[in-house]
């Protein structure tokens, strides 16, 4: 299976291209470009390229290569409707693990990254501590099929979708959010938790 | 008219029945050359097929060997357990308003009609796999594609097959009338009331696999 890296380097090049914004939904993928860009195999590339066709996060073209799915309107609220039920998983399971001193210490620092975001920044950076206060969640609680699960999602499409949609004013809003989240976290007050976490999903629901 | 079946699909459905029929167990290797000659299928396909399945977390890539299906322990299983019942409640708070279709309402009937039927023939892994598909349908009336996504075929049987080893099920009778009323419930749309009842029998079997 010696090809099992060269695969898996690929699929994280593109992955890691949408997450950057290098790679935009409805671009086209040409497998000699992508082959020259890293360096990889023609036949690598090509069963890259099938494997994200069958996570759907591209379209292919028959000889052509592939294009970046478009996410239409349906797909986004799929995608946000899936990904805030496994979200909801991790912060249901994360309020035992914050009984442990080292764990809360870690979340703490992680939503300080939330909080610390300051007005004039970029979107992405906000939304890359969002991201990253939820890994750390998921880390804390042990569970390690949540972070399988979110990579499975491709979870970087919808974080690129989000600061593509989400405005400036709106991270406002959200860091109130977080912050009222980690409080109930920290009381370990699952209902508060569920609750904000609903209006949370409900709020993402509605940018787009 | 049905298309003709991919390679790569031939190799997903000749391990899924393996699994399926209890012929390839935990910890058991697979090799490349096996799947070749088996299915009378190229190199390509055949690691496509591998790649595919140890991205939803049945067997694990052995450089050089091919694959070996993974075991999964107690732990594992509680994980996978967890995650399961977060996102199959998303499935049932989605399926609101989806059975005023009464082709909707004849699948997921079909589909208690099947748990009905194996919980009297005393089979856990039967049992337990047609809880799964009873999800399954309800996900795919949601038309949230990803729910199921999450949850592959593949898997389902590898995590059925792995509970149904370390858990008997004794309490059919108990488990049948929890999806009776679930179903009940989903099907009038009484969506809060379905909920509780899907999350006290997930809790249920949480609980017993704890112990």
């Amino acid at each position: 299976m010696r090809n099992i890296t060269a695969v898996s380097k690929v699929i994280q090049h593109i992955t890691n291209g949408v997450k950057k914004g290098s790679y935009v939904s409805g671009q086209r993928l040409v497998e000699a470009e992508l082959s020259a860009v890293t360096g990889i195999g023609r036949s690598p590339v090509r069963e890259a390229l099938r494997i994200l066709s069958g996570e759907g996060v591209v379209d292919l073209i028959p000889n052509k290569g592939a294009r970046l799915r478009e996410m239409t309107r349906e797909d986004f609220i799929n995608f946000v409707n899936a990904t805030a039920a496994l979200l909801g998983v991790g912060l249901d399971l994360a309020v035992e693990a914050l009984g442990n001193p080292r764990n809360a210490r870690k979340v703490r620092t992680a939503y300080q990254a939330i909080i610390e975001v300051p007005a004039e920044q970029r979107v992405s950076d906000f939304m890359d501590a969002i991201f990253n206060f939820h890994l750390t969640l998921h880390e804390i609680t042990g569970n390690a099929y949540l972070n399988k699960f979110m990579r499975r999602l491709h979870f970087e499409r919808l974080m690129a979708e989000l600061e593509r949609t989400i405005s400036r004013e709106a991270i406002r809003t959200y860091q109130q959010r977080y912050d009222a989240l980690f409080a109930a976290l920290m009381a370990c007050d699952r209902v508060s938790v569920t609750r904000i976490w609903t209006e949370q999903s409900t709020d993402i629901l509605n940018v787009r | 008219m049905t298309t003709p079946e991919r390679p790569v699909d031939i190799v997903t459905d000749y391990v899924l029945s393996q699994l399926k029929e209890g012929l390839l167990a935990p910890g058991q290797r697979i090799t490349e050359q096996d799947i070749i000659t088996t299915c009378n299928v190229g190199t390509g396909p055949t690691r496509e097929a591998l790649r595919i399945l140890s991205g939803e977390g049945v067997i694990e890539i052995v450089p050089n060997k091919g694959a070996r299906v993974l075991h999964l322990d107690r732990k594992e299983l509680l994980d996978i357990l967890h995650v399961m019942r977060g996102i199959l409640a998303k499935g049932i708070q989605l399926a609101a308003g989806k059975l005023e279709n009464a082709a909707n309402r004849e699948r997921l009937n079909a589909r208690l009609h099947d748990i009905r039927e194996l919980a009297k023939s005393g089979k856990s892994f039967s049992f337990m796999h047609s809880i799964s598909e009873y999800h399954r349908t309800l996900n795919e009336i949601t038309g949230n594609i990803y729910l199921n996504y999450l949850f592959s075929p593949a898997l389902l049987i590898h995590f059925n097959r792995e509970l149904s080893s370390i858990m008997r099920v004794y309490d059919w009778e108990k488990y049948l009338l929890f999806y009776e009323e679930i179903n009940n419930h989903i099907i009038f749309s009484e969506i809060d009331q379905a909920m509780d009842k899907f999350l006290s029998y997930m809790n249920d079997l949480i609980g017993k696999l704890r112990n």
